[in-house]
């Protein structure tokens, strides 16, 4: 008898599972979602922003090839691809049929004229290398792209998955940073300065399924308690990127909504200006790496939420290498190693918080309190973003500040000296070239893994955790990304269980 | 002293103002726990024998945060009423004396402060000069200076109609010598209650400015500042906000409340109405 139990209960559970996994998304609705930041402008070829990528890319842009909710790269606009033996000639097949949002055709001439403009000198592209790596481009017909490198560039797909890839119209592209044209499942509607940007199903988009939602709006809230006041109230459906970790508990409890924890690409680091005295001394540096309990960090700055690193690399991207261990919290070891950089009595530093992340403000409270204990006095200072951007991003006028960044295989930023923490290595530059033109994967694992190791040994920044992807939202909103593998908040397979 | 006592207003506010004063002094040698220090196994807990205010997000002490606020409140308000009694008294004393055009330059140079709003300039002062406690207290102090030209001015006036002062002028005594002599400790009641509601407001306002991330910075502890980081903790951990909202509250209404008796007491029209 109780086995017949056991057997009922297991096929009515069986039942219900699978009945869950052919569950046929619902289409409609339409989803109002909250995010931290109103983009400068919606052109993502023309600026470096985040903001940007965050609400147009995947929605209303799409490149040749498109990262997944599980940081995969799968198909955009090229239907399929192949790599040459020796991994320089990239040979795509694009969709046919496929139209921008006002009906000029997408195609490989489009394609060309996209790749050229953001080699072009004189490009606002804010990665122009990603293009000049092309020594020729072809068209054999409308829909075969053939792109031949000057070299290996084992990132090259990933990079043309940024949003800093994605295709513009050729006639259509010229007001694209304020009413934006592209291929993607959604078409632009309207942008209200200093509140909204709103899209709607584009009809005619090359998957006939997708998308799901009839309308997506973005809301621009930057004050946390507002975001979660606003999800409360019912004014959004969803926060793409709580600013708050410490609420995501609380409004988890509630059953009208879940949070999803899952990861980002976002190291957040203490970025450390290696040119200036006494930063410029390896052993200052590790000595801070020993000062700083990241276990604890993660607590007190993001409730517990996030993941520690050890250098400058997602554990969520392929090569990663655990480099955690390498600086455990010894606080005594870091003395030691101050004392032998010549700073037996510590000595005093100022670091630059931008203002606009809350999470940078509270890591540079928190850290300043831990190199306080070795000896290392942090006078902090709140600047404005635009200051921050503008003295620390561009003149490197600081000894320390705290940032995450957000881009996903960025390590490369280390390989240039220019770039604000002005950290520069012959010995970084030739492992990132290796691997960067590495043609096997275990190649590029060995490289990428050395350049990790390389910035780790230097400390030449404050590596302390990943930032979580923390999303809350309706209960009934089905298929938001849980992991952020790419900077996007891709609305295309969401849809409402109601 | 017995006047003092028997005013309700007067024992309040001062029972509560040293209180405040009673415990910034006493966090100067001696805290709890010390108030910066982060402590991760303890953030967040609620009031307990170990913590009677319980600890914030960092796991700081936070009645060792309260009183070292205490400190920072009470030297803004010293240093605001300071400078608006300098200058604004200064000012004051010359335009009463001189009258005329330099009467009308004072006054209207302290029409023209008084024509901004208070918080919003003192924004825009300390987004200008950049965000500290000392730039907050620029701000304020600047703010003080008509409050108290506009009043010296007025009192005086009525000094300089006295008989007395005709008498000084005609044994010969010099003007500054009058002002020194006669005026000043004659206007020196109205200056004090001023003074006292002053300070209280310089406290609101530095709170105020604090909260908006303008005024101290951290990790130093400011009512103000505590409040703004209590801001997205507040539905969970109600207390991180209550108790520097209580200290604020309790400061703001001891020394209003002192300034309260302290008019009722010495001001002799008020004492006459009794």
């Amino acid at each position: 008898m109780k086995k017949a139990m056991v057997i009922v209960l297991v096929m009515l559970v069986a039942a219900s599972l699978s009945w869950a996994a052919v569950e046929t998304p619902k289409k409609g609705g339409s989803l109002v979602l909250c995010v931290g930041d109103e983009p400068p402008g919606l052109d993502p070829t023309a600026s470096a922003s985040a903001a940007i990528d965050r609400v147009v890319y995947a929605n209303i842009f799409e490149g040749l090839v498109k990262v997944d909710r599980d940081g995969k790269l799968v198909p955009g606009l090229a239907a399929k691809w192949e790599v040459s033996a020796d991994a320089k000639v990239y040979t795509f097949q694009l969709r046919k049929g496929v139209a921008f949002h006002n009906g000029e055709p997408f195609n490989a001439q489009a394609a060309k004229w996209n790749l050229e403009r953001g080699a072009a000198e004189g490009t606002k592209n804010a990665h122009p290398e990603f293009f000049r790596i092309i020594e020729k481009i072809e068209t054999p017909d409308d829909a075969t792209l053939r792109l031949t490198l000057k070299e290996v560039d084992a990132l090259f797909l990933f990079r043309m998955a940024e949003g800093d890839s994605v295709m513009l119209p050729m006639k259509g592209f010229e007001n694209t940073a304020a009413a934006p044209i592209g291929t993607g499942p959604f078409r632009f509607l309207e942008w209200k300065r200093g509140d909204s940007v709103s899209m709607e199903r584009n009809p005619a988009y090359w998957n006939p399924q997708l998308p799901y939602l009839d309308k997506v709006t973005f809301r621009f809230i930057k004050d946390p308690s507002a975001q979660v006041a606003a999800l409360r109230a019912g004014d959004v459906d969803l926060i793409g990127w709580l600013l708050a970790p410490e609420l995501a508990k609380e409004i988890g409890k509630d059953k009208r909504f879940k949070v999803l924890s899952g990861a980002s690409t976002s190291e957040v680091v203490m970025s450390t200006n290696n040119k200036v005295k006494p930063f410029d001394n390896q052993l200052v540096r590790q000595a801070m790496a020993h000062a700083i309990d990241r276990k604890a960090v993660i607590e007190l700055v993001m409730s517990g939420y996030g993941t520690i690193i050890g250098s400058h690399w997602p554990p969520v991207t392929p090569y990663y290498k655990d480099l955690t261990g390498r600086f455990p919290y010894d606080p005594k070891k870091a003395k030691e190693l101050l004392a032998k950089a010549g700073y037996p009595n510590g000595f005093d530093a100022t670091i630059k918080l931008p203002a606009i992340y809350p999470y940078s403000q509270r890591a540079g409270e928190v850290i300043a309190d831990m190199l306080g204990q070795v000896g290392i006095k942090l006078k902090i200072e709140i600047v404005e973003w635009g200051f921050w951007l503008d003295r620390i991003f561009k003149q490197k006028e600081f000894e320390l500040s705290m940032i995450g960044h957000a881009e996903a295989w960025d390590i490369g930023i280390y390989a240039n000296p220019n770039y604000y923490f002005q950290y520069d290595s012959q010995e970084f530059r030739d492992a990132y070239a290796k691997a960067l033109k590495a043609a096997t994967e275990g190649e590029k694992a060995k490289w990428f893994g050395r350049c990790q190791e390389i910035i780790a040994e230097d400390a030449v920044n404050g590596f302390l955790f990943l930032a979580p992807a923390l999303s809350a939202m309706k209960a009934e909103l089905t298929n938001w990304w849980q992991d952020y593998p790419t900077i996007a908040l891709d609305c295309t397979q969401v849809w409402w269980n109601k | 002293m017995r006047r003092f006592l028997r005013n309700k207003n007067f024992t309040l506010g001062f029972a509560l103002s040293a209180a405040v004063v009673l415990m910034a002094v006493v966090s100067l040698v001696w805290t709890p726990y010390d108030g910066n220090r982060m402590n991760a196994r303890e953030r967040l807990q609620g009031p307990s024998w170990a913590h009677p205010l319980g600890t914030d997000q960092y796991g700081r002490d936070t009645l060792s945060r309260v009183m070292t606020g205490a400190v920072n409140s009470i030297i803004v308000g010293l240093v605001t009423v300071a400078i608006g009694l300098t200058i604004g008294v200064g000012l004051g004393l010359l335009a009463a004396y001189r009258g005329g055009m330099t009467d009308e330059a004072v006054m209207r140079l302290s029409d023209l402060l008084f024509g901004f709003p208070a918080v919003l300039t003192a924004i825009l002062i300390t987004s200008i000069l950049g965000p500290s406690m000392v730039n907050a207290m620029l701000a304020i102090g600047i703010f003080y200076i008509p409050v108290f030209a506009r009043l010296t001015r007025a009192v005086a006036r009525v000094v300089w109609e006295r008989e007395y002062i005709t008498a000084a002028r005609a044994c010969g005594i010099g003007e500054w010598a009058i002002t020194r002599r006669h005026v000043l400790p004659n206007i020196l009641s109205p200056l004090l209650i001023q003074g006292t509601i002053q300070f209280a407001v310089a406290i609101l306002a530095e709170a105020g400015l604090s909260y908006l991330g303008l005024g101290t910075q951290p990790p130093h502890a400011s009512w103000g500042r505590m409040l703004n980081e209590a801001q997205t903790y507040m539905s969970a951990n109600p207390w991180l906000a209550i108790f520097p909202g209580l200290a604020i509250a309790w400061a703001v209404l001891g020394f209003n409340l002192l300034g309260d008796g302290l008019r009722d007491t010495l001001d002799p029209r008020m004492v006459r109405m009794r």
